[in-house]
């Protein structure tokens, strides 16, 4: 099912015809549904592309501008990704913050440093492609270990007082200030630590 | 000014009627596409009526009305120009100009500057003008009405979030002024990106801190809905309202009576925001023209529709979280009775229009903000910003927290704000002393002439 | 939903945290008001004004039962109130050591103190973090903390490089460990380590239609990932390599407070997630991860800072050193018996670890911990009272030729010193003697001999270059126009302290070992 934040996505499942059957991607919930995908899944694999390819873009676009902006759309690929979790104060957080207050800065920092548009030339050496193996094992490893995971549906995907409410702000914020109240001081000293120790560095003269 | 009195009746009926009529429009729209589409198809109606008709219709009429104001304001006639076919003989108030700038807009050559960064630059009147748009989506523009058997919401989207929407739309903006400056690969256009985005930052801050009191005082970020901010201005404070016959009246929790603070934050905070006079140093028409300086055709139309939509939107913002909605300071109760279930849409046009009419005032007030107060210079912005507005807005959390922790039926804050608003009202009536006030005089306007004017009566005559 | 209760039973454990944040704060607060000549003296009392506070604290809590606290994101244990309270001691001696430092360098604001403070705040609350977010944030926030102090004197190349060094790795160190910690929620669908232990048997035992473990390599992605991060923490080879250059381009007090605090919280979490995890997944491999970390540690660590001429690189190479000794006494925390099936260097039969051996090692690591901190803050701090501002851009403050002829100069630094370098060197009768006896008995009795030998073997070489110091204080002439150093009551206070702690201790351990004497450390559900 689709998490209806707006109010007026249909709950309709398209059934794909004959020829197209094989294109059907098993997701990862839902292992015995008969081939079909619902809009739940069609968005998943439009956001899921779409993260990925703007994700490349921020390491393959040579002009730092147009690598930022593409980590922008990342960001809001990624919050529609949320949104299919039931995650959807997470995602408008994600847009706000990620893409709203720290991409901009970002941006303004490369505008106003002015950094030129060809980066310095890339050459083959002993620790790089020593880490270019790394990452390849590394990746090879989590393809895997995610591979090899099972796929069952979320113990309380039926229970819709459990759905109505989950992942709404209100749960958020009950949650984030009772049960999880000494991370989220934590995370409170953590920031006013960034501020000070931002500003230090910054400074030119204290 | 010799008053028109038909002008004057003739504007007091049609507007209202024209908004009266849209709106109707939208509730049985909304409730035959609810009866033969499916539930919640309204919003689907939504969409295209308030963002597409009311939003862009009233944002299209304020590139026209704010010419007029202006020149109002400076005894100017104003544009008068362009006439209609068989109509040569009257100017019709300008309205002609609407038609004759879109068409001037859309007919001129998109010009792409040598060495620009051609996608970018091609984006960013679409990263303009995007977000500002769709901010009006979370804004209830008339109560909720049962239409046809099916509740009709006003709204185009009520995500239970809606702030944050708010707030994480808003931020976006910045992006189109930014790229516009940096990719027009010209000096000028990339200070006014950079100033555009320091202000826009800097200003966020407030902007989230002027609605934090609001958030605490009615324990929601939704705007719309029966829990939302908009609908919960509707009902009075306990115990603080009677009857006068049929028609009841009281003291309405109207955000701006519980935090005429936040009001005046959010409300200058977003002003900076929408990059106007006083705060336009990233336009900054006699200085360095702005981010927008090598756009041409219907992308500079993007980005100067772009300010209007924001102007009316802000005001949507404004009426949906201080000013009660849609909603009356008194008698929303008897209003509601008057009419019989099968003609509840009635009611909720008669209040869709109260909505569109606060919002038309609200633009007016804009308007005369943006051609009273003389610029502000950089430093002033940033000081406004961090050193006045974030100080208040601290403030202001706290001390409404407190009042709503030690009363929750928000009568405390109602009388905190009370005072607040009486104190604010007695500073404004306070005359300046005479010798700071020829200080002040000195400072913003230059040297006073012989005739007492000012020096900034010299107002951009190119603007039409 | 229940909206849970808190008492205060629930606060007491992070009250030194909120005693050295309000310090920091008022600190920060009264800055505003300073010209930029007022004297600051103040500012580090105060600072240690709030450690003595916090770690009186911290001993009361050392006594209360142990229990899990705020909704199970925390524990109150011995364990982590001795952290505490080695951390307040460690701070509270960076910060008066810093007060000369700073003055000598017109350097001296509130927000370094503050910066000092905020991280002791994040070291004491890592050492009772009991989840992984938890964990995460509070690593972070003496990272940050000293990142940024690490960069506070930015006169120089040094400063920066070893500011942006320490930033740069540390960050690719915290993203490791969250990668790991993210792949072991993905098993257990929790991130509290005491459920996550149950969990994780669990997870590890399902088993797919093909009979394979679906799960098992990412539990064991998980657990490479989030040891690398600690490994990183702790300055363990091979993840040492920032250590050196980042010790060295600190101000001094600050990269005594890094050697002391930083390590010792690093450790105490790096315990309390191995030791709830680690044998849920499989005796033998947390075993032979920390023997092998533990065996190159002792010796790359000591190998390396043989040859080194720089007293304060020195220091940080023997900080590595002690790092691995500490290591050893992790590695005996889970010795196993004699199914092993791999020892590392193991000549006798291992007898694997129980119940009162468990707390041995415990109250050994504590002990090391808190002797290491005395001790390496005192060396660190005879290094500040030394070394002068003008010498830094020339590369040669931390000369060995610094210390030369210092026993007839000032035989009072001297005699200071050389405590500090017998303390480091394990030399009776100091704090470093007994730390290493009752650690490597600790490690002896879990059978893991052969690696106590080569951990003794490594120490003796250890000597070698600790002694060196003291032979150039007495026994070389001072060079020619050598500058006699500036004398500052804070500076001299905090060496006396440390000195006569470090003796102190060494001489009678029974108080602090009485103090650790309890049956359970550190707190299991």
């Amino acid at each position: 099912m689709v998490v209806d934040v707006v109010g007026f996505l249909p709950h309709a499942t398209i059934h794909l015809p004959g020829p197209f059957r094989y294109l059907w991607l098993q997701p990862i919930c839902c292992a015995n549904s008969p081939p079909r995908m619902s809009p739940e899944q069609i968005l998943f694999w439009v956001f899921a592309v779409a993260t990925v390819f703007s994700a490349l873009g921020v390491v393959v676009l040579k002009n730092p501008i147009a690598s930022a902006m593409s980590l922008v759309a990342t960001f809001f690929f990624l919050a529609g990704i949320y949104v299919l979790l039931w995650a959807h104060t997470v995602a408008a957080l994600q847009v706000l913050v990620y893409a709203g207050a720290i991409m901009v800065l970002f941006l303004f920092v490369i505008m106003l440093l002015s950094i030129n548009d060809v980066g310095p030339a890339v050459q083959l050496s002993f620790s790089r492609l020593l880490g270019a193996v790394a990452t390849a094992a590394l990746l090879a490893a989590l393809v895997l270990a995610f591979r090899k995971l099972p796929t069952s549906d979320l113990a309380w995907a039926n229970d819709p007082a459990r759905l109505a409410s989950f992942g709404s702000i209100k749960e958020v914020g009950a949650i984030m200030y009772t049960q999880w109240l000494f991370p989220f001081e934590a995370v409170s000293l953590l920031l006013l630590v960034a501020i000070v120790g931002a500003v230090v560095v910054a400074k030119s003269r204290i | 000014m010799r008053l028109r009195w038909n002008v004057i009746i003739g504007s007091l009926t049609i507007i209202p009627g024209l908004l009266f009529g849209g709106v109707a429009t939208g509730y049985l729209l909304g409730g035959l596409a609810d009866k033969h589409l499916f539930v919640g198809a309204h919003h689907l109606v939504n969409v295209v009526l308030l963002l597409l008709v009311f939003v862009m219709v009233i944002a299209t009429a304020l590139t026209l009305a704010e010419r007029k104001w202006s020149a109002m304001m400076q005894n100017r006639i104003g544009p008068n120009r362009a006439r209609l076919p068989f109509l040569e003989n009257s100017a019709l108030s300008g309205v002609p100009h609407v038609i004759t700038d879109v068409l001037k807009l859309l007919t001129k050559e998109a010009f792409i500057p040598k060495d620009a960064s051609k996608l970018l630059f091609n984006l960013a009147p679409m990263l303009a003008f995007a977000p500002v748009f769709a901010l009006f989506a979370i804004v209830p523009a008339g109560p909720t009405v049962n239409v046809f058997g099916f509740d009709i919401e006003m709204v185009a989207a009520n995500p239970d979030f809606g702030l944050l929407y708010l707030f994480g739309i808003a931020s976006l903006a910045v992006y189109g002024t930014s790229l516009a400056g940096w990719s027009s690969n010209n000096k000028f256009a990339l200070l006014g990106g950079v100033r555009a985005s320091s202000q826009m930052i800097s200003y966020e801050v407030a902007l989230g801190l002027g609605l934090v009191g609001m958030m605490i005082a009615f324990s929601t970020v939704q705007l719309g809905g029966p829990a939302g901010m908009s609908d919960l201005q509707s009902h009075y404070l306990p115990g603080w309202s009677t009857y006068l016959g049929p028609i009841d009246v009281g003291v309405p929790q109207w955000g701006f009576l519980l935090q005429p603070a936040g009001f005046i934050l959010f409300f200058a905070a977003a002003f900076a925001e929408t990059k106007r006079a006083p705060f336009d140093v990233p336009e900054g028409e006699s200085e360095i023209i702005g981010y927008f300086v090598e756009y041409s055709g219907m992308q500079f139309g993007l980005f100067m529709i772009a300010e209007f939509v924001e102007v009316v939107v802000l005001s949507g913002v404004l009426i949906a979280i201080f000013f009660g909605g849609p909603y009356l300071p008194f008698g929303n109760l008897w209003l509601k009775s008057l009419f019989g279930p099968d003609w509840q849409w009635l009611y909720g046009s008669i209040l869709g229009t109260v909505f569109w009419l606060k919002v038309v005032l609200l633009c007016y007030l804009q308007l005369a903000i943006r051609w009273t107060f003389p610029r502000f210079r950089y430093d002033q912005i940033q000081t406004l910003g961090w050193k006045i507005l974030l100080p208040i807005g601290l403030a202001n959390v706290f001390i409404s927290g407190a009042l709503i922790l030690w009363d929750p039926s928000l009568k405390a804050l109602a009388i905190a704000g009370g005072i607040e608003i009486l104190v604010l009202v007695a500073l404004t009536l306070t005359p300046t002393p005479a010798k700071s006030r020829a200080d002040a005089h000195i400072g913003h306007h230059g040297p006073v002439d012989e005739h007492g004017h000012g020096a900034d009566h010299a107002l951009p005559a190119g603007h039409h | 939903m229940t909206i849970p209760e808190f008492t205060m039973a629930d606060f007491w454990p992070v009250i030194p945290a909120g005693i050295l944040t309000a310090a920091a704060i008022v600190l920060m607060i009264s800055e505003v008001f300073l010209g930029a000549a007022a004297s600051r003296t103040y500012q580090s009392l105060l600072s240690v004004l709030a450690c003595v506070l916090a770690g009186a604290v911290a001993l009361m809590n050392m006594t209360d039962t142990p229990r899990a606290v705020l909704q199970g994101y925390a524990v109150m244990d011995p364990f982590s109130s001795f952290l505490t309270l080695v951390v307040c001691v460690g701070t509270g001696l960076a910060a008066l050591l810093a007060a000369g430092f700073l003055q000598h360098r017109n350097a001296e604001r509130g927000e370094f103190y503050a910066l000092m403070l905020f991280a002791a705040a994040g070291m004491t609350l890592l050492g009772l973090s009991n989840e992984f977010i938890t964990l995460f944030v509070n690593l972070e926030v003496l990272s940050v903390a000293t990142y940024a102090l690490t960069a506070w004197l930015r006169r120089g190349s040094r400063p920066s490089e070893g500011a942006f060094k320490y930033f740069i790795l540390g960050a690719f160190a915290a993203a490791l460990m969250l990668y790991g910690a993210a792949l072991l929620y993905g098993a257990t669908g929790t991130t509290h380590l005491t459920d996550m232990a149950a969990k994780l048997r669990a997870a590890l035992a399902e088993t797919d239609a093909s009979g394979g473990h679906p799960k098992q390599m990412l539990i064991y992605a998980g657990f490479l990932l989030v040891g690398a991060g600690f490994a990183f923490k702790v300055a363990a080879v091979p993840f040492h390599m920032w250590t050196p250059d980042v010790y060295e381009g600190a101000p001094t007090p600050v990269t005594a407070l890094m050697s002391a605090g930083v390590k010792a919280a690093a450790f105490v979490a790096l315990v309390r997630v191995f030791m709830a995890l680690g044998p849920a997944v499989d005796p033998q491999l947390p075993f032979i991860a920390f023997s092998v970390l533990a065996l190159l540690t002792m010796v790359v660590g000591n190998l390396l800072a043989l040859p080194q001429r720089n007293v304060k690189r020195m220091l940080a190479y023997s900080s590595i050193a002690h790092a691995g000794y500490l290591l050893l006494g992790v590695a005996a925390l889970f010795a196993v018996g004699k199914d092993a099936k791999v020892g590392v260097l193991s000549s006798t039969p291992l007898v694997g670890i129980s119940g009162s051996m468990q707390s041995d090692v415990y109250q050994g690591i504590l002990f090391y911990l808190l002797g290491y901190t005395v001790t390496a803050i005192g060396a660190f701090g005879t290094i500040v009272a030394l070394e002068r501002r003008e010498d830094e851009t020339k590369g040669n403050a931390w000369d060995l030729d610094r210390f030369a002829g210092l026993g007839s100069r000032k035989p009072g630094w001297a005699l200071a010193m050389t405590v500090f370098m017998l303390s480091l060197g394990g030399v009776p009768p100091t704090v470093g003697f007994i730390g290493k006896v009752l650690l490597f008995r600790a490690a002896v009795d879990a059978g893991l001999l052969g690696l106590s030998i080569v951990g003794m073997l490594a120490s003796a070489a250890g000597v070698y270059y600790y002694l060196r110091v003291v032979v150039y204080m007495y026994m070389r002439p001072a060079p020619e126009g050598a500058l006699v150093p500036e004398r500052r009551w804070t500076t001299e206070l905090a060496l006396v302290a440390t000195a006569a702690g470090t003796v102190l201790f060494g001489v009678l351990p029974g108080p602090i070992t009485a103090l650790l004497q309890r049956t359970d450390m550190l707190f299991h559900r």
